[in-house]
């Protein structure tokens, strides 16, 4: 919020004042990357392998690991899923329901990726998520910066007790509103663990906001899905500093970083590393068709 | 509660010349301008068959020991016509020299700020003087002449940007510069993100930049002392002067309360279009009710109580205000008010006694009446400062006193009211207590052999009411630290104590008539943190003390200069300094620190060492038509930090190599003045990644070697000119026109470079240049005084 607050005002400020410009920077060494966001809905689940490519390349060409082993591990009871190689960096696993392929909350999950002769390991605990009360339709007015038009908000508590994280998807006929702008997270009913948020219904930003394009209101017909999956601490930081570097221009932007990562080499000696990130998410979902 | 050690006096041994056999008196008094009674700072009292002279100080008082008999006294300063004073000495004297502003023939109308000599002949080193009317004359932004961007042309200064609140000096970062107002300290020295300095140039009288050498008297930053002072005010007549611009207007009016005994000044200042932001604002509407402006307003008052006693009130408010609507709010200014009681004891000690309260705060909020959100924080100061020159013989002049300052910071409140409530997410108040004693002596052991040698002691305690935290270190260095405990203190009670010995030191040889060598060493104590980890400084980057965990910064610097002059008059002055600087515990952030209102920013600092040199090079012409400088920095700035670029050495984000700075005026004919200036500097370092990787559909930018600041931004150049046009003068009004041009060959210069998503193709990235000025800026203003 306070980090918005400085975009805008870097925006009022001289947002005409931008210019392209060639730099010439060396890449590094190719490194590989893991992402691996796993959730409890009965889908296809996808952990992606591949390595990363210079600055400024482009990046439709980054380019899959194949031949590495998968598995998440249930620590809790000692189950292991083993993910298969489908081409191009992507390893997939279909649950079974009939078979007891459940991903009970609260168990411990290790997730273990052999590359070669390396071998990155992460944990995660499964957390509880938010149940979704309705999606509600709110008919708004032409005003300042707003097209008039409907909009969705998301009616949904936080569930007692503090620090539960949130990652709330909206689809749009299916298309997930994908910009860095549309990333919409929460630490309990709002945005961080200093403003009291425990057990309350989200709030207006990221029930309301986040959800809707102010200058594009939805249509009658459009189906739109909202998801909340629940994240462990560590993921919404991982997708704050996401946020950060991604937004981080104007007059006010602070020094680059890199987003760690919680994947660890297990040889500690080795000088190969992985970036991405590893959570397991409860997920619920609910679909409204606007009329 | 209180240590009681610290409160020991301090002491120290003088070495004081040889009692002198010939029958001596004293000599002492005030240097004044004839025409408006103003006392003049620096201005030089030399005696003529000696070779003893003394400056006068900041409150125009001067004390000389003369042998008994017939002398004839030098009173000279820049811009003025130098007066011969004969006296027959039988007795101690107190007297007043009014000088005479020189004729305004274009002949020797100068930007020439010293007299003769001062820069070879002084002690001092590193330091810049500048008189109102030489700021006057350099080409200015927008037509505004300004104090903090004229500093910026001096040797050994500079900004990262325009656009910059602050600047560096001597590879030291913008906090750690002491800006005084009337001796109140200015803790953002910046309207509109740095585009003007917060002193309307109207009633400043004089400027001194101190880089190096610095003196006992002055403490609490590392790198630099900005001292402004203001005109005192006309105590003859009414006067007043002003000026309307292109982005703002201002007015100042001064005269004697009582005639010869008190006077006042007040002046006023304030923007009232938006034109900066109009143009980039128009593409925006619901932008369009911006309001972006500011306005100062200060006051003066001084009284002369009799022949010992004079005292001063100061005041000065200032606020930048900006904001869309009523939904953006966005503020920021200084508070400061200073007395000042000067009481001459004997006529060989002087004493000033400053009290002083100084305020910055911002304030900001965005929302509507259901949904909002509202940020203020403020830092407080109260100071007392007591000051005595002794002119204990005529060869040593000691200055002796002490300060003591409380701070009371506070770090946010912040309130975010909805309609499902609101939260309070204020944090503590913070307070502190600094206190210093200091001790000097300035003597001149032969006629070429000058020393000035001190000390000062200063101590800082971090004071409840409040929580302290303690915090474990980090696994891996460069992480966020883990709490470990929170213990409460009460009000008063001391939570962390430090206190350094200071010394300070300068030497000079005198080579020749026209030339010297100067050697000086300083070591400075800061307690003050100003945490930013934005490119450049801004309005909100928070104040901190030091803590149980941030420790006080300290600086040691060593410099050697060699100042030599050409011609008869002195018209040429040059010199060549070299400086090296180490800073101790400069404050670094962990990646992806929180500096706003964060309970726990301690655990997100790192602390490292910094080291900064180089070498100046300065030529000055103050005679003829053709007035101006030519200033050449070779720099480094570095820093290492645990934690950070792999534990190695790199450059601070105000590392510039080289610095070239070209200031001319040319008188063209008893109407016309030409300005024009160079500026020319390497790029400032920047972080840039080297790869990207995806994850969830977000392309990660990632730096493979965690290198900081390896990319270097394109280099900074900008040409300005003016020309200022004398008005008809009539009975007293006089008017010029000021038209100017900045930026003329509309260098596009980079303030930083970073990466963003490109708009036409969300999956990639390109790399863009963050320009504030790149066209070129025509302006014109009009200036008057009567």
């Amino acid at each position: 919020m306070k980090k918005q607050f400085l975009i805008i005002l870097s925006a009022l400020s001289f947002a005409a004042c931008e210019r392209p410009i060639d730099i010439d920077l060396d890449a590094g060494q190719a490194q590989y990357t893991i992402d691996a966001f796993v959730n409890t809905l009965d889908s296809e689940q996808v952990i992606r392998i591949t390595r990363s490519i210079p600055f400024t390349a482009d990046p439709s060409t980054i380019p899959g690991v194949t031949g590495a082993q998968v598995a998440i591990i249930d620590s809790t009871d000692f189950k292991v899923y083993f993910f298969q190689h489908k081409g191009n960096g992507i390893y997939s696993w279909k649950p079974n329901r009939s078979a007891g392929d459940t991903f009970a909350i609260g168990h411990q999950f290790v997730l273990a990726v052999a590359i070669g002769t390396d071998t990155f390991v992460s944990g995660t605990t499964l957390q509880p998520t938010a149940s979704i009360d309705s999606i509600g339709l709110v008919k708004e007015a032409e005003r300042l910066g707003v097209k008039g038009g409907n909009y969705v908000e998301l009616w949904a508590n936080d569930l007692p007790g503090r620090g539960n994280c949130y990652h709330i998807k909206t689809y749009v006929n299916g298309k997930l509103k994908d910009g860095v702008g549309d990333l919409n997270i929460a630490f309990d009913g709002a945005f961080g663990p200093n403003e009291g948020s425990d057990g309350i219904p989200f709030i207006v930003p990221i029930r309301y906001v986040q959800l809707n394009d102010f200058q594009n209101p939805y249509k009658t017909g459009d189906r739109v899905r909202v998801e909340v999956h629940s994240i462990s601490p560590e993921t919404l930081y991982f997708y704050t500093e996401v946020r950060t570097q991604l937004q981080n221009q104007g007059l006010f932007a602070t020094i680059p970083a890199n987003v760690k990562s919680n994947l660890f080499n297990i040889d500690p000696k080795s000088k190969i590393r992985a970036n991405g990130f590893f959570n397991m998410s409860a997920t619920r979902s609910l679909e409204r068709v606007i009329r | 509660m209180y240590k009681k050690w610290a409160l020991i006096p301090l002491c120290a041994v003088f070495l004081i010349g040889p009692a002198q056999a010939q029958t001596t008196v004293n000599v002492s008094g005030y240097v004044r301008d004839l025409a408006s009674g103003e006392e003049l700072i620096n201005a030089s009292i030399s005696h003529e068959e000696g070779n003893n002279s003394v400056p006068s100080n900041a409150y125009g008082f001067f004390s000389l020991r003369l042998p008994a008999g017939p002398v004839t006294l030098r009173v000279s300063m820049g811009g003025y016509e130098t007066v011969l004073l004969k006296y027959n000495l039988t007795r101690d004297t107190s007297i007043v020299a009014e000088l005479s502003k020189k004729a305004e023939d274009m002949e020797t109308v100068t930007i020439r700020t010293s007299v003769r000599r001062d820069n070879v002949r002084k002690i001092e080193m590193s330091t810049q003087r500048l008189s109102g009317q030489a700021i006057k004359k350099i080409p200015a932004f927008l037509g505004e002449v300004d104090v903090v961007r004229s500093i910026q042309l001096l040797p050994g200064v500079s900004s990262v940007g325009e656009g910059s609140s602050g600047f560096n000096v001597r590879g030291g970062s913008t906090d750690q510069n002491l800006i005084l107002l009337d001796e109140a300290p200015v803790f953002n020295s910046s309207h509109l993100f740095g585009f003007f300095s917060i002193f309307n140039p109207d009633v400043v009288k004089d400027v001194q930049l101190v880089k190096g050498g610095i003196g006992a008297n002055y403490g609490g930053r590392l790198s630099s002392i900005v001292d402004v002072r203001s005109k005192d005010g006309n105590k003859k007549e009414v006067e007043g002067s002003g000026g309307v611009g292109t982005i703002f207007s201002r007015f100042s009016l001064e005269g004697p309360i009582i005639k010869d005994k008190a006077s006042f000044v007040v002046a006023a200042r304030r923007s009232y279009i938006d034109v900066l932001a109009k143009p980039f604002l128009a593409s925006q509407p619901e932008l369009k009710d911006s309001r972006f402006n500011f306005y100062d307003l200060s006051g003066k008052a001084n009284f002369t109580l009799g022949k010992k006693d004079r005292l001063y009130i100061a005041g000065y408010l200032g606020n930048d205000v900006f904001g869309a609507g009523d939904q953006i709010k966005f503020i920021w200014g200084n508070t400061t008010l200073s007395a000042r009681w000067n009481h001459v004891f004997s006529d060989k000690l002087f004493m000033n006694l400053t009290y002083f309260y100084s305020k910055y705060d911002y304030n900001l909020g965005f929302g509507d009446r259901d949904n909002s959100f509202d940020w203020s924080s403020n830092i407080f100061n109260y100071s007392m400062k007591p000051e005595f020159t002794w002119y204990l013989s005529p060869k040593n002049t000691v200055t002796f006193g002490g300060q003591s300052t409380y701070y009371v910071f506070r770090p946010g409140r912040a309130i975010s009211k909805q309609a499902s409530g609101s939260f309070n997410f204020s944090l503590p108040d913070r307070y502190s207590w600094e206190n210093a004693l200091f001790l000097s002596n300035d003597q001149q052991v032969s006629k070429r052999i000058s020393l000035r040698y001190g000390l000062r002691w200063s101590s800082f305690d971090y004071l409840g009411r409040g929580n302290a935290y303690y915090y474990s270190n980090p696994p891996i260095q460069g992480f966020r630290r883990q709490l470990d405990s929170v213990r409460n203190f009460s009000q008063n009670k001391s939570i962390a104590f430090y206190n350094f010995f200071e010394p300070r030191f300068a030497f000079k040889y005198q080579t020749g008539l026209q030339s010297s060598v100067k050697i000086s060493y300083n070591r400075m104590a800061q307690y003050l943190h100003l945490l930013s980890n934005t490119a450049a400084s801004s309005p909100l980057d928070v104040w901190m003390p030091s803590t149980n965990n941030v420790k006080p910064q300290l600086a040691d610097q060593i410099a050697a200069g060699y100042f030599k002059n050409f011609g008869k008059e002195d018209g040429i002055e040059t010199s060549v300094e070299v400086y090296y600087k180490d800073l101790q515990n400069q404050v670094d952030y962990v990646d992806g620190a929180d500096l706003l209102l964060n309970e726990y920013i301690e655990a997100d600092l790192l602390y490292g060492r910094g080291r900064a040199y180089g070498v100046e090079f300065y030529i000055k012409k103050s005679t003829g038509k053709l007035n101006g400088w030519i200033s050449y920095t070779l720099a480094r700035s570095e820093r290492r930090v645990d934690g950070i670029n792999n534990n190695g050495w790199f450059p601070t984000r105000f590392d510039r190599a080289h610095n070239l700075y070209v200031v001319a005026s040319y008188q063209l004919n008893k109407k016309w003045q030409l300005g024009g200036s160079f500026v020319f500097s390497t790029g400032t370092p920047a972080t840039f990644p080297t790869n990207l990787y995806q994850v969830q559909g977000f392309n990660i930018p990632h730096n493979v070697f965690g290198a900081r600041n390896n990319y270097r931004n394109p280099a900074y150049n900008r040409l300005d000119f003016s020309a200022t046009m004398q008005g008809k003068k009539k009975d007293k009004w006089k008017s010029e026109w000021v038209f100017g041009v900045y930026n003329s060959y509309a260098r596009q210069n980079p303030y930083s470079v970073y990466f963003r998503t490109d708009p036409n193709d969300a999956t990639r990235f390109k790399s863009v240049k963050f320009i504030v000025i790149g066209s070129i800026v025509p302006a014109v203003s009009y200036n008057f005084s009567f």
